[in-house]
């Protein structure tokens, strides 16, 4: 019901449903592939400005909430956004690298927060491959230690990994990994060149075979009502490839609001005007969505595929058209 | 004689509007609810704590229907979310 009737509704009538708060772009870990450019600055938002933001939100019946970064945990009013995120109704989502996630911290955000859900990212099914990711020794270690006692606190957790060539020979063993710790694992990706068009990132893209193992071992684990809910999804809405400039925006630590997370033309900027006037008249987000229905359109005959992914993502695309050709031709294949 | 039963939502409760329908998480039992437009407006109202005669007059008041099928109606929704642990019944 919710993905056949109620999602093409909220598409229908232009309900922001999700929104993402970038917090931060500082982080305690120095991932090698990490998307965000980390020369983007600003003005960051106060306090005041999210409780404003919040509110608007509220009123305009978004429902789910993602707290995100760089390492949300590092924005010094983190707590005081997830508080006032909890009472005023959303459903909270929380990304982080898990670094963190110590007891205390865990117990705080249970408190305080009340999160649907904590999502880490896993970057091996090792100290060895995690931290050659992360750049920071201890870190798979840590991770795993704070997994285990948030958990045993009753925090909701999931995982995130995306297959690299480093990591791509562990993929079974991460899914194995996460089935011990009781973990449900997801996968995204691609590996794509960051959000100002560095193609560094490229230099570790995985075979296309290890997304096909990685897409595999997820669809192995699907239960009934993932399943049904992706096919529902899926038979809704045939004719974008997301849900871009229609159901969900995003927004920096400066207050510049997004389409999407990787879209980074800005619609507008809070510190300017509200949510509600750029949500409501900025033609960004509906550029955006005439961008991922011509996407669809290019996939009727064959599913999609993108840096080997099985996927399409129209913000991967324009930051690879930023990317130098020559610096594509380097990095575009496995290493 | 008038229930003295009050309904609450649970606190890991959250919905917002769609329209004229609305959506449901319970956060600790992971699931989404579609509401209809009498199960929102049931919904909201439990915002404050309520009595069954005073969710059923403020059903009375806001949908054209009759008291008999109201009452029904209502009894049968009211089961179906403390089954889904939506509802919190005290006194």
């Amino acid at each position: 019901m919710y993905f056949s009737t109620i999602l093409p509704k909220i598409r229908a009538l232009r309900i922001p449903h999700s929104v993402s708060l970038e917090l931060t772009y500082r982080c305690n870990l120095n991932c090698f592939y990490c998307y965000n450019d980390r020369e983007r600055s600003g003005k960051p938002l106060s306090l005041a400005q999210y409780e404003t933001l919040l509110r608007d939100l509220a009123r305009m019946q978004t429902l789910f909430l993602l707290l995100t970064g760089g390492e949300p945990l590092m924005h010094p009013h983190f707590f005081a956004i997830g508080r006032l995120s909890r009472e005023l109704g959303f459903v909270v989502q929380i990304r982080t690298n898990g670094h963190s996630l110590i007891p205390s911290v865990a117990k705080r955000i249970l408190r305080e927060v009340e999160p649907y859900l904590v999502e880490v990212s896993l970057h091996g099914a090792t100290a060895e491959v995690h931290d050659r990711q992360t750049r920071v020794p201890g870190s798979f270690d840590r991770l795993l230690a704070n997994l285990k006692s948030a958990q045993a606190l009753g925090l909701r957790l999931g995982a995130v990994m995306t297959p690299t060539a480093w990591n791509e020979h562990q993929i079974e063993d991460m899914f194995h990994l996460c089935d011990d710790l009781g973990l449900p694992l997801r996968v995204q990706g691609p590996v794509a060149p960051r959000d100002n068009g560095d193609p560094t990132p490229l230099r570790i893209r995985p075979s296309d075979a290890a997304w096909d193992r990685a897409m595999q071992e997820m669809m192995r684990r699907r239960t009934p009502s993932t399943r049904k809910a992706s096919e529902e999804n899926l038979s809704a809405e045939p004719s974008a490839l997301c849900s871009v400039g229609v159901a969900g925006l995003d927004i920096d630590p400066y207050g510049n609001v997004l389409a999407c997370i990787h879209l980074r033309t800005p619609a507008g900027n809070l510190h300017e005007q509200s949510i509600e006037t750029i949500w409501h008249h900025s033609p960004i987000f509906q550029r955006a969505r005439q961008a991922s229905i011509q996407a669809a359109q290019r996939f009727t005959q064959e599913p999609p595929r993108q840096l080997g992914a099985p996927l399409f993502c129209i913000a991967v695309e324009e930051n690879l058209a930023k990317t130098p050709c020559n610096a594509c031709a380097k990095f575009t294949k496995p290493e | 004689m008038a229930s003295l039963e009050i309904f609450s939502l649970h606190p890991q409760v959250r919905y917002r509007q769609v329209a004229d329908e609305g959506v449901l998480v319970h956060l600790a039992r992971g699931r989404v609810l579609v509401l209809n437009a009498v199960g929102l407006h049931i919904v909201q109202t439990l915002r404050q704590p309520q009595t069954r005669e005073t969710l059923m007059r403020s059903i009375l008041e806001h949908f054209a229907v009759e008291e008999a099928q109201a009452a029904a109606d209502l009894d049968a929704y009211l089961r179906a979310l403390e089954r889904e642990e939506v509802l919190l019944r005290q006194g």
